[in-house]
């Protein structure tokens, strides 16, 4: 499939979803309230215990809501393009088979997948983490130049390609084990333990977080690859340069295992 | 997993005049174990959720120091008391509610001879049982296996810690109810809730103890019931107070709650009054 084919049904099919979202424009902006709220929440903790100049590893603050807000953009980038099909991939396309129909289509089934369930709604948690982001990166005493700006907006993308990464690995799973419920709730779950600098937590839990559920890969490295942070009790010290690389490999290897999975997709004769 | 037999207990019930109800605990129950899998996939949510929270004051606290007089084993014990008693009260019946509205299935349950919100509460004690068993107790065993040494539970009052708790459990019932109510009148209430409860997490204490917020802000949240949903029992297990002071604050959480319950049963009148069901 050519580029200019790619990038055509990508702009039809945001067309499409715009136009839908244009619709109920009240769920774009009770959404983005809730967001709101749930960044109040975490600043809440936060600033209840680092208020008065306390400092956590090296994170202060200001350098804590950066993670914050970073952690949002890049959580939002991948929600746009995926978390409508993480939640309910197995209920609305391998229980109730509506897989069987992208089958029969000539485009890239997770390309198609993509396409068909993008959440324009979810353009709120990057607005929002842009502002948290910037709020932070103020209070930590950043000074905007073209190259970090440019450096930041790749490090986001590569965090979404690893969030995309790790619902297209969770979502890959409902081929072998048909679940009633998703496994939204522990995914959600975890990301409020990326939240936090992964250097607070035992070793054991900052492996899992940087191996085996990628989530840390996604915000706390590239967040403190941009705020250039040594720590103490760090599992890795990353530069910024392989985390793209990093995502872009996980996405691959996420893309390969959902196509072997596929293999063993049995319709439900719909 | 085995269940009392009828005849044990129903007896009593009957005599009661509970006997509906206590089947609707065991309907609950049993209803939940149905799916193990799920279960055990909200189980291993909460910690995700929590243990953030646990690490962040141990790394900040761990050498020292406190905030306004909460310590590191202070501070572990609020949470700990506080997400375990979450993992109880969490049973998300507002989205339960709305999913009856939205299909229709509430007709069903409005031609049966009980009291709709009655049966309601009756499934919510049983799953509460239910939750306390597989949520709250392993939770207990993997907090005091992580932070055993922080945790104090000697010190605290637990008799009052459970009757401050008791009406947290039916407060959280009626919170719930009222959010599932508001289904009738908006059909699509996920978001809503979903706000709401992020909110009330903020003004219960369940996230910060609320005298660690700005004192301004801090006597606003004392005016309202939601302290009484995690930070009033908690306070009660770690600050225990006068014994007059102790049985005040339990009687107002007692009122706010009892209110609650009369603005539930004018909202479902309500509701009911202006609720369409079509088909058959």
């Amino acid at each position: 499939m050519s580029i200019m084919r790619t990038l055509l049904l990508v702009l039809r099919f945001m067309g499409v979803h715009m136009k839908t979202m244009l619709l109920y424009r009240t769920n774009f902006f009770v959404g983005l309230t809730s967001q709101i709220i749930y960044t109040v929440l975490s600043l809440s903790f936060v600033g209840a215990f680092l208020a008065g100049g306390r400092v956590i590893n090296g994170w202060d603050f200001g350098r804590i809501i950066f993670l914050l807000g970073f952690g949002d953009v890049a959580f939002g980038l991948s929600a746009i393009f995926l978390f409508r099909i993480f939640v309910g991939f197995e209920q609305t396309y391998i229980i109730h088979g509506g897989l069987d129909k992208l089958l029969v289509q000539p485009l890239c089934i997770l390309f198609n997948l993509m396409l068909r369930n993008m959440d324009l709604n979810q353009g709120a948690v990057v607005i929002k983490g842009i502002v948290v982001m910037l709020i932070g990166a103020q209070l930590s005493g950043t000074v905007w130049t073209t190259a970090l700006v440019l450096l930041v907006a790749v490090l986001a993308l590569s965090g979404a390609m690893v969030y995309c990464a790790v619902y297209v690995a969770f979502l890959t799973l409902g081929f072998w084990f048909r679940r009633r419920n998703s496994l939204v709730g522990p995914m959600l779950s975890m990301n409020y333990l990326v939240q936090y600098p992964l250097s607070i937590y035992p070793t054991p839990l900052q492996v899992f977080l940087t191996l085996f559920i990628p989530l840390g890969l996604a915000t706390y490295y590239p967040a403190r690859a941009f705020l250039e942070i040594q720590e103490d009790g760090a599992l890795i010290n990353l530069a910024w340069w392989p985390l793209p690389l990093l995502g872009l490999c996980s996405l691959v290897l996420a893309s390969v295992v959902f196509h072997v999975g596929l293999r063993n997709y049995a319709s439900s004769g719909t | 997993m085995s269940f009392p037999s009828r005849g044990r207990f129903l007896p009593l019930a009957r005599w009661a005049g509970l006997e509906a109800y206590v089947q609707a605990a065991r309907v609950a129950i049993r209803q939940a174990v149905c799916y193990p899998a799920d279960i055990f996939i909200e189980f291993i949510s909460y910690p995700f959720a929590f243990l953030g929270y646990f690490f962040f004051v141990a790394a900040l606290f761990g050498s020292g120091g406190s905030v306004q007089g909460y310590g590191l084993s202070t501070l572990i014990t609020y949470f700990s008391l506080g997400w375990v008693l979450r993992m109880i009260v969490d049973q998300r019946l507002d989205g339960n509610v709305a999913a009856l509205v939205q299909s229709g299935g509430v007709v069903s349950h409005l031609v049966r001879p009980v009291d709709f919100l009655h049966y309601l509460f009756a499934g919510f004690v049983g799953r509460g049982c239910l939750r306390f068993c597989f949520y709250a107790l392993p939770a207990i065993l993997m907090l005091t296996t992580l932070f055993g040494e922080d945790i104090s539970l000697r010190s605290g009052d637990v008799g009052w810690f459970i009757l401050y708790a008791l009406v947290a459990f039916r407060m959280a019932f009626e919170l719930q109810m009222l959010l599932g109510l508001t289904a009738f009148f908006l059909t699509m209430n996920h978001q809503i809730s979903w706000t709401v409860d992020m909110t009330i997490r903020l003004i219960s204490g369940l996230i910060v103890p609320l005298n660690l917020f700005p004192e301004p802000l801090f006597r606003i949240l004392e005016l309202l019931p939601f302290q009484y949903l995690y930070f009033k029992p908690i306070q009660v297990f770690l600050h225990p107070a006068e014994i007059w002071n102790m049985l005040a604050g339990l009687t107002v959480g007692m009122l706010w709650t009892l209110g609650l319950a009369l603005c539930n049963r004018t909202v479902f009148r309500a509701a009911l009054r202006r609720h369409v069901i079509y088909g058959s």
